[in-house]
């Protein structure tokens, strides 16, 4: 690493010149009534601030549409859309009108020129290429800042987006006559790639002005390209191909707009964004940690005499010091001049901070002669990692400038060749917890979003290293989750699709009871057998091994598992329904923060597949990401949706709340659940487990060190 | 609720520190040294560490100063330099990594005045500080008594935090 300090002189004198030197407000992108980046109706080329994620509700009549839209990378943004649409006719022309749908989509927005002085931002973008058709288009869209506050945008659309004053397609002239017809829906189900689709037929163009008239507001107007074919004289009248609006930012990544739309309709459009790089409270308050207790020659100044070192006595300190960091001390040796001491508590996350704050505790509490501090951070019983570090270099590091970097490059990090051997007096443990809980079920058709919100009650026991019981019981207070009545048309084995009867009938419910061992066959592998009701819906046996090398971006693990369909009420009873299911898994971290994971096995209804998931992840715990399933399940025997896909997002409850947690809350967006490409749920998996403790993870974690 | 009183009935040093923008204030008793940086602590575990008399840690606050160079303010406290120097902070990210700000400085005024804490009027020499960093102009005081103690000091702690008023209560 170059010096820090030169490189952050560069950056403020370079700073200055950049300045803005004009007072004229700047314009800035919002979203469209689709939740893309856009004027109103219609797409613009620029993007919104990377890794922001943004929920936008708009609605005019008989139309309303939510969508939530990713900027997954500087340039590519991706949006999944739920829209209600009353009084529609069908795609195809004569089909008969009907009084509702709702209806699923993804877009895709990818900027793939920047603006400069002399050239317009240019972005081409795909809408509803796997859903069910209704919002099919394709674009491409340049937009220019002619002054600071004023964009001009302008494009041309195919499909829905050239419908209105659309002429033969531009792209005949060069790829021949067959781009002159969209030969239309391969199937019923939805979930194809339509790609044979894309940019063919006839074609149109738009365009639109957008004046930022002061910090909030902003005014818009454009020329739409989408004759609303469906929707036209049913549900709206569509007068005039022409739109205004304007956009209030109500606050930081908040924006209300009121369009009026076709010279017919009044619509309001609001956008609620938040970035996972901006904690809205600047990250956790976690309290001052204890300070570094600097040796000196006076051993007294230490609250300790050369008598104290009795073993005993120290770790009842170190358990006490630990504590207080809210870290649990697992064991404490000294030999020599070394101090070795195993904790318990850590998280994927926090990491370096708790390496630290166990490393200032010890500094506190040791005899002056120990110089080495061997640090091993256990988790269900595995001790994957070790870090070593200096006694000399904490005490001269702790207010040095560069401490962070410095304080990583001294630190020796081992993987250690098996689990640490446990301590008679520090089994069992037992940790109870009791807590609310919120389920939601989205997407019904009766019923787009369902809620059910109980208590939980959760416990583990951990006998002896390694072995660890966890039950946990729901019941539910109040929700409509028991609401759904619509039965299950699958075809397949009913392995998810009854998830309607499990809400209902469970309640109370056991949603996990299980007694799983882990253990480390070697080093950089890590195993682990789970028995008992794994989920709400199977239980059985499963067996994991995962081999994650220390400093290696690569990890890869197998899973087995022989398991049965609990019944419905998800007492202790089971259906007769039985599988082997089993994946090779394989992960890989890339550089720049997003994570890949490939399984391929065999699934929960007997299919056989690929799973791909790739997560954007931060390094705050934040992560967002989308898994697609394909299995040999053809699409009609999958049913609807056509194959098993879906958005997953964690948030870190630190980072919402600001106060020091350990815990996240996971949820998964699928546009329909089915049978086919279906998961076993285990608890407990290895590779969140050890990752947090392994070099990549560590590395990024060390900036918590010192806190 | 502090008073003149009550402070002459308490031993040991103490520190009044008060952050304006996060309306907090708290007192603080020393809790440890290491070579000539001297952290105190407040009773809710906020941290605040001063080499010298200049803030180079917080911790406790959230949007804490991580670490400091502050080679240059101390040269000119001491009246070693005069002009330009530079002044280094680190903080951490929402993604809890460590980012750089850099700061050039100057001293920019320089004046006795007598100043008065609980009750107790100190003769000082105010030292104003101004730094500048893309976006941000701030301007720390120290001041100090004609032995070189710092009585009172106003520096600037975090985008988030932003001032932070220390008060010596009892030497």
């Amino acid at each position: 690493m170059p010096d820090a300090r030169v490189c952050a002189l560069a950056a403020v004198l370079s700073g200055f010149s950049a300045l803005p030197a004009s007072s004229e407000p700047e314009i800035t992108t919002t979203y469209n009534t689709y939740g893309y980046p856009g004027l109103i109706d219609m797409p613009s080329a620029h993007s919104r601030p990377d890794a922001e994620l943004a929920l936008n509700v708009s609605h005019f009549r008989n139309t309303t549409r939510t969508t939530l839209t990713f900027q997954i990378t500087p340039r590519l943004s991706g949006s999944f859309r739920y829209s209600n649409l009353y009084d529609i006719r069908g795609p195809s022309p004569g089909a008969p009108v009907r009084d509702f749908i709702y209806d699923r989509s993804f877009s895709l927005h990818y900027r793939f020129l920047d603006e400069t002085r002399r050239r317009p931002a240019v972005a081409v973008g795909l809408n509803d290429f796997f859903g069910t058709g209704i919002y099919q288009s394709e674009y491409l869209v340049a937009s220019k800042t002619v002054r600071p506050s004023i964009r001009v945008t302008g494009g041309i659309g195919w499909g829905r987006l050239g419908s209105a004053g659309s002429f033969r397609n531009p792209l005949s002239y060069v790829l021949g006559g067959r781009m002159d017809t969209r030969p239309g829906r391969l199937g019923d189900e939805g979930g194809k790639l339509e790609a044979q689709n894309w940019f063919r037929g006839p074609a149109a163009l738009f365009g639109g002005v957008e004046w930022q008239a002061s910090d909030r507001l902003k005014l818009t107007a454009e020329y739409s390209s989408d004759a609303y074919p469906q929707e036209d004289g049913i549900a709206f009248e569509r007068r005039i191909p022409v739109n205004i609006g304007a956009t209030y930012r109500l606050r930081p990544g908040k924006h209300l707009s009121f369009n009026y739309l076709y010279g017919s309709e009044l619509g309001v459009n609001l956008s609620i964004a938040l970035n996972p790089k901006d904690p809205p409270n600047g990250g956790t308050r976690d309290k001052a940690p204890p300070p570094i207790v600097v040796r000196t020659l006076d051993a007294a100044q230490l609250g300790w005499a050369p008598e104290d070192v009795k073993g005993d006595d120290l770790s009842e300190r170190a358990t006490r010091a630990l504590a207080a960091v809210d870290l649990e001390l697992h064991s404490l040796q000294i030999t020599g001049d070394t101090a070795r001491v195993v904790f318990r508590g850590t998280s994927r996350t926090r990491s370096g901070q708790d390496i630290g704050r166990t490393a200032r505790a010890l500094t506190g509490i040791l005899p002056p002669r120990i110089e080495t501090f061997e640090i091993v951070p256990m988790v269900n019983g595995l001790t994957p990692t070790q870090v070593t570090l200096s006694r000399s270099d904490l005490e001269a590091l702790e207010y040095e400038f560069d401490n962070s970097w410095s304080s990583y490059a001294r630190a020796r990090i081992d993987s250690l060749e098996r689990a640490e051997p446990p301590l008679a007096d520090s089994y069992p443990m037992f940790r109870p917890s009791f807590g609310p809980y919120l389920q939601p079920a989205l997407f019904d058709p009766d019923e787009p979003v369902r809620l059910d919100f109980g208590v939980e009650a959760r416990a583990t026991l951990e006998p002896a290293r390694g072995l660890i019981l966890r039950g946990a019981v729901r019941k539910r207070l109040v929700g409509n989750l028991d609401g759904s009545t619509r039965p299950s048309d699958s075809v397949l084995p009913h392995v998810r699709s009854d998830f309607a009867i499990y809400d209902r009938e469970g309640d109370p419910a056991i949603t996990e009871l299980t007694g799983a061992q882990y253990f480390q066959p070697g080093r950089d592998l890590y195993g682990r057998v789970t028995l008992g009701y794994l989920e709400p819906m199977f239980g059985g046996l499963s067996a994991e091994l995962l081999w994650k090398p220390l400093n290696s971006r690569f990890g890869f693990g197998v899973e087995l598992n022989y398991v049965r369909q609990r019944d419905f009420d998800q007492l202790f009873g089971f259906q007769d329904y039985r599988v082997a299911t089993g994946h090779a898994i394989g992960y890989w971290q890339f550089n720049n923060g997003y994570h890949l994971r490939v399984d391929a096995g065999r699934y929960l209804a007997g299919d056989w597949g690929t799973t791909i998931a790739l997560d954007r992840e931060f390094k705050n715990g934040w992560k967002v990401g989308a898994f697609a399933t394909f299995t040999n399940v053809s699409a009609s025997e999958f049913g609807e949706g056509s194959f098993d896909k879906g958005i997953v997002v964690t948030i870190p409850i630190d980072w919402i709340s600001g106060e020091p947690t350990r815990d996240d809350f996971t949820t998964v967006l699928r546009p329909v659940q089915r049978d086919g490409g279906a998961r076993l749920e285990v608890a407990g998996r290895l590779y969140e487990t050890v990752r947090g403790l392994r070099g990549r993870d560590l590395q990024n974690n060390w900036g918590r060190f010192w806190r | 609720m502090l008073t003149r009183e009550g402070l002459n009935a308490s031993d040991g040093p103490l520190l009044l520190a008060e952050l304006g923008d996060l309306e907090t204030a708290a007192t603080l008793a020393p809790s440890s040294r290491n070579g000539t940086v001297r952290t105190w602590a407040s009773g809710d575990l906020v941290s605040l560490s001063f080499r010298q008399g200049v803030l180079v840690a917080s911790r406790g606050l959230g949007h804490d100063l991580m670490s400091a160079d502050v080679g240059g303010t101390l040269a000119m406290l001491e009246g070693q330099s005069a002009g330009y120097y530079e002044r280094f902070h680190t903080y951490l990210s929402g993604e809890y990594q460590t980012v750089h700000r850099a700061f050039q400085c100057q001293r920019s005024g320089t004046w006795a005045e007598r100043i008065v804490i609980f009750d107790r009027p100190q003769d000082t020499t105010r030292v104003e500080e101004s730094c500048v960093s893309p976006g941000l102009t701030l301007t720390n005081i120290y001041w100090r008594g004609p032995d070189g103690f710092w009585w009172k000091t106003r520096q600037w702690v975090s985008p988030g935090a932003g001032y932070l008023t220390t008060e010596r209560l009892i030497r």
